[in-house]
């Protein structure tokens, strides 16, 4: 993420959460949790279950996100910025062991991204919404 | 440099505010609603500066104030907000105690208060045809503007904008009939939505009396929430002649 300025925040917001399917299916927390910010309870939560999954075996598919719309406010001269989306997920299945579940159908949510500038764009907080 | 001060302050209440009241548990089928929630609140938006009277604006026009707030713990809440209108202004981060806001339920009340003391406008009466005169036995047209008002206001120290949105209309022709009680704010000619027919002739005051219903929201924030009860408005229309048809053709003859 090169860009310091409001489009780099929201590029930033959508690829950090491009990661969360591909963190619950394939365990690498790598990136994730170079971009999560010590306060962000969001991101401490997909560590501890993505690592409580894949410690037993299990694993997700599924889950993508494809994003609708995304506005952002903020810049690295600020400090801070706020992404504001729709999102929709595909379906999500979870495996463990011979036991397939499917845990979410899937579906549209508002995300709210909170991300704090230094030397990159970390995320601060993630707020989800589902439509219902 | 009373003012930024100022200004962070009035953010940051509504910020407490938005938490407070954005507690929404949806029954969501995305799987990232199960994680844990930051439950913080972000909040912008266009926010107008204070009104003349509070004459702590520099000048017109209109601001972009960001703010979050991250719950952190002992029931603290760690904000920090900016002006995107300056973005060289520091970022200023305070922690507050989160129970020293006042509670969701204690705005809703006082907004519903406001509510009903708002200096809202009828949205006037047009009768078609708009000679001053009709005849007995025709259809006469009324309608009225159902263009919702919108009020900047201040409740609890904390700007909010309150929408008030008509929802009900009761026309009462002046004659013996009862009033007409519709959502329908009424249509010009050729294709009018309501209507009365006068039978007896003589001079007739129309009068509107139009309920609101309320929404408001803090400043900044995106989500519009409804206020109990509703507001009242009522107008008259200047008297209107109902002629009888028979007698105009006698007096034409």
């Amino acid at each position: 993420m090169e860009r310091d300025d409001v489009e780099g925040a929201k590029a930033a917001a959508q690829y950090f959460l491009s990661l969360y399917p591909y963190a619950y299916n394939t365990g690498d927390l790598t990136e994730w949790k170079a971009m999560s910010h010590p306060e962000c309870v969001f991101c401490a939560s997909v560590i501890e279950n993505v690592e409580a999954l894949h410690a037993q075996g299990g694993y997700q598919t599924g889950g993508e996100i494809t994003w609708l719309n995304v506005e952002g406010a903020g810049n690295a001269s600020t400090g801070t910025a706020s992404v504001d989306a729709v999102a929709e997920q595909a379906p999500t299945a979870q495996v463990i062991g011979s036991q397939v579940e499917e845990i979410s159908a899937g579906g549209r949510a508002s995300v709210y991204i909170d991300l704090i500038w230094s030397n990159d764009w970390q995320i601060r907080g993630v707020d989800v919404e589902g439509e219902s | 440099m009373s003012r930024p001060l100022r200004r962070v302050i009035h953010v940051l209440t509504a910020s407490i505010v938005a938490v407070f009241c954005g507690a929404v548990s949806a029954s969501a089928a995305v799987s990232w609603d199960a994680e844990s929630k930051d439950d913080h609140i972000a909040i912008r938006g266009d926010r107008t500066s204070p009104g003349s009277s509070g004459g702590a604006a520099a000048g017109p026009g209109t601001s972009t104030i960001v703010t979050n707030c991250v719950p952190m713990e002992n029931n603290q809440l760690r904000c920090y907000s900016y002006d995107s209108a300056a973005p060289g202004s520091a970022v200023t981060a305070i922690t507050v105690d989160a129970a020293t806001g006042p509670s969701a339920a204690a705005i809703a009340a006082s907004v519903a208060t406001e509510f009903r003391r708002l200096p809202l406008t009828s949205g006037g009466i047009v009768i078609q045809p708009s000679r001053g005169w009709t005849l007995v036995n025709v259809d006469t047209i009324v309608l009225t503007d159902p263009t919702p008002a919108t009020f900047d206001t201040t409740i609890l120290g904390i700007p909010v904008t309150v929408r008030a949105t008509p929802t009900r209309y009761s026309w009462s022709f002046g004659d013996d009939t009862p009033p007409l009680v519709t959502t329908e704010p009424g249509a010009e000619w050729p294709n009018p939505t309501v209507t009365h027919a006068y039978r007896t002739s003589g001079t007739r005051t129309i009068t509107l009396t139009t309920q609101w219903s309320g929404e408001f929201r803090v400043a900044g924030s995106p989500t519009w929430q409804p206020i109990a009860g509703f507001a009242t408005t009522t107008e008259s229309a200047p008297p209107l002649e109902v002629r009888s048809a028979t007698n105009s053709l006698v007096t034409a003859s």
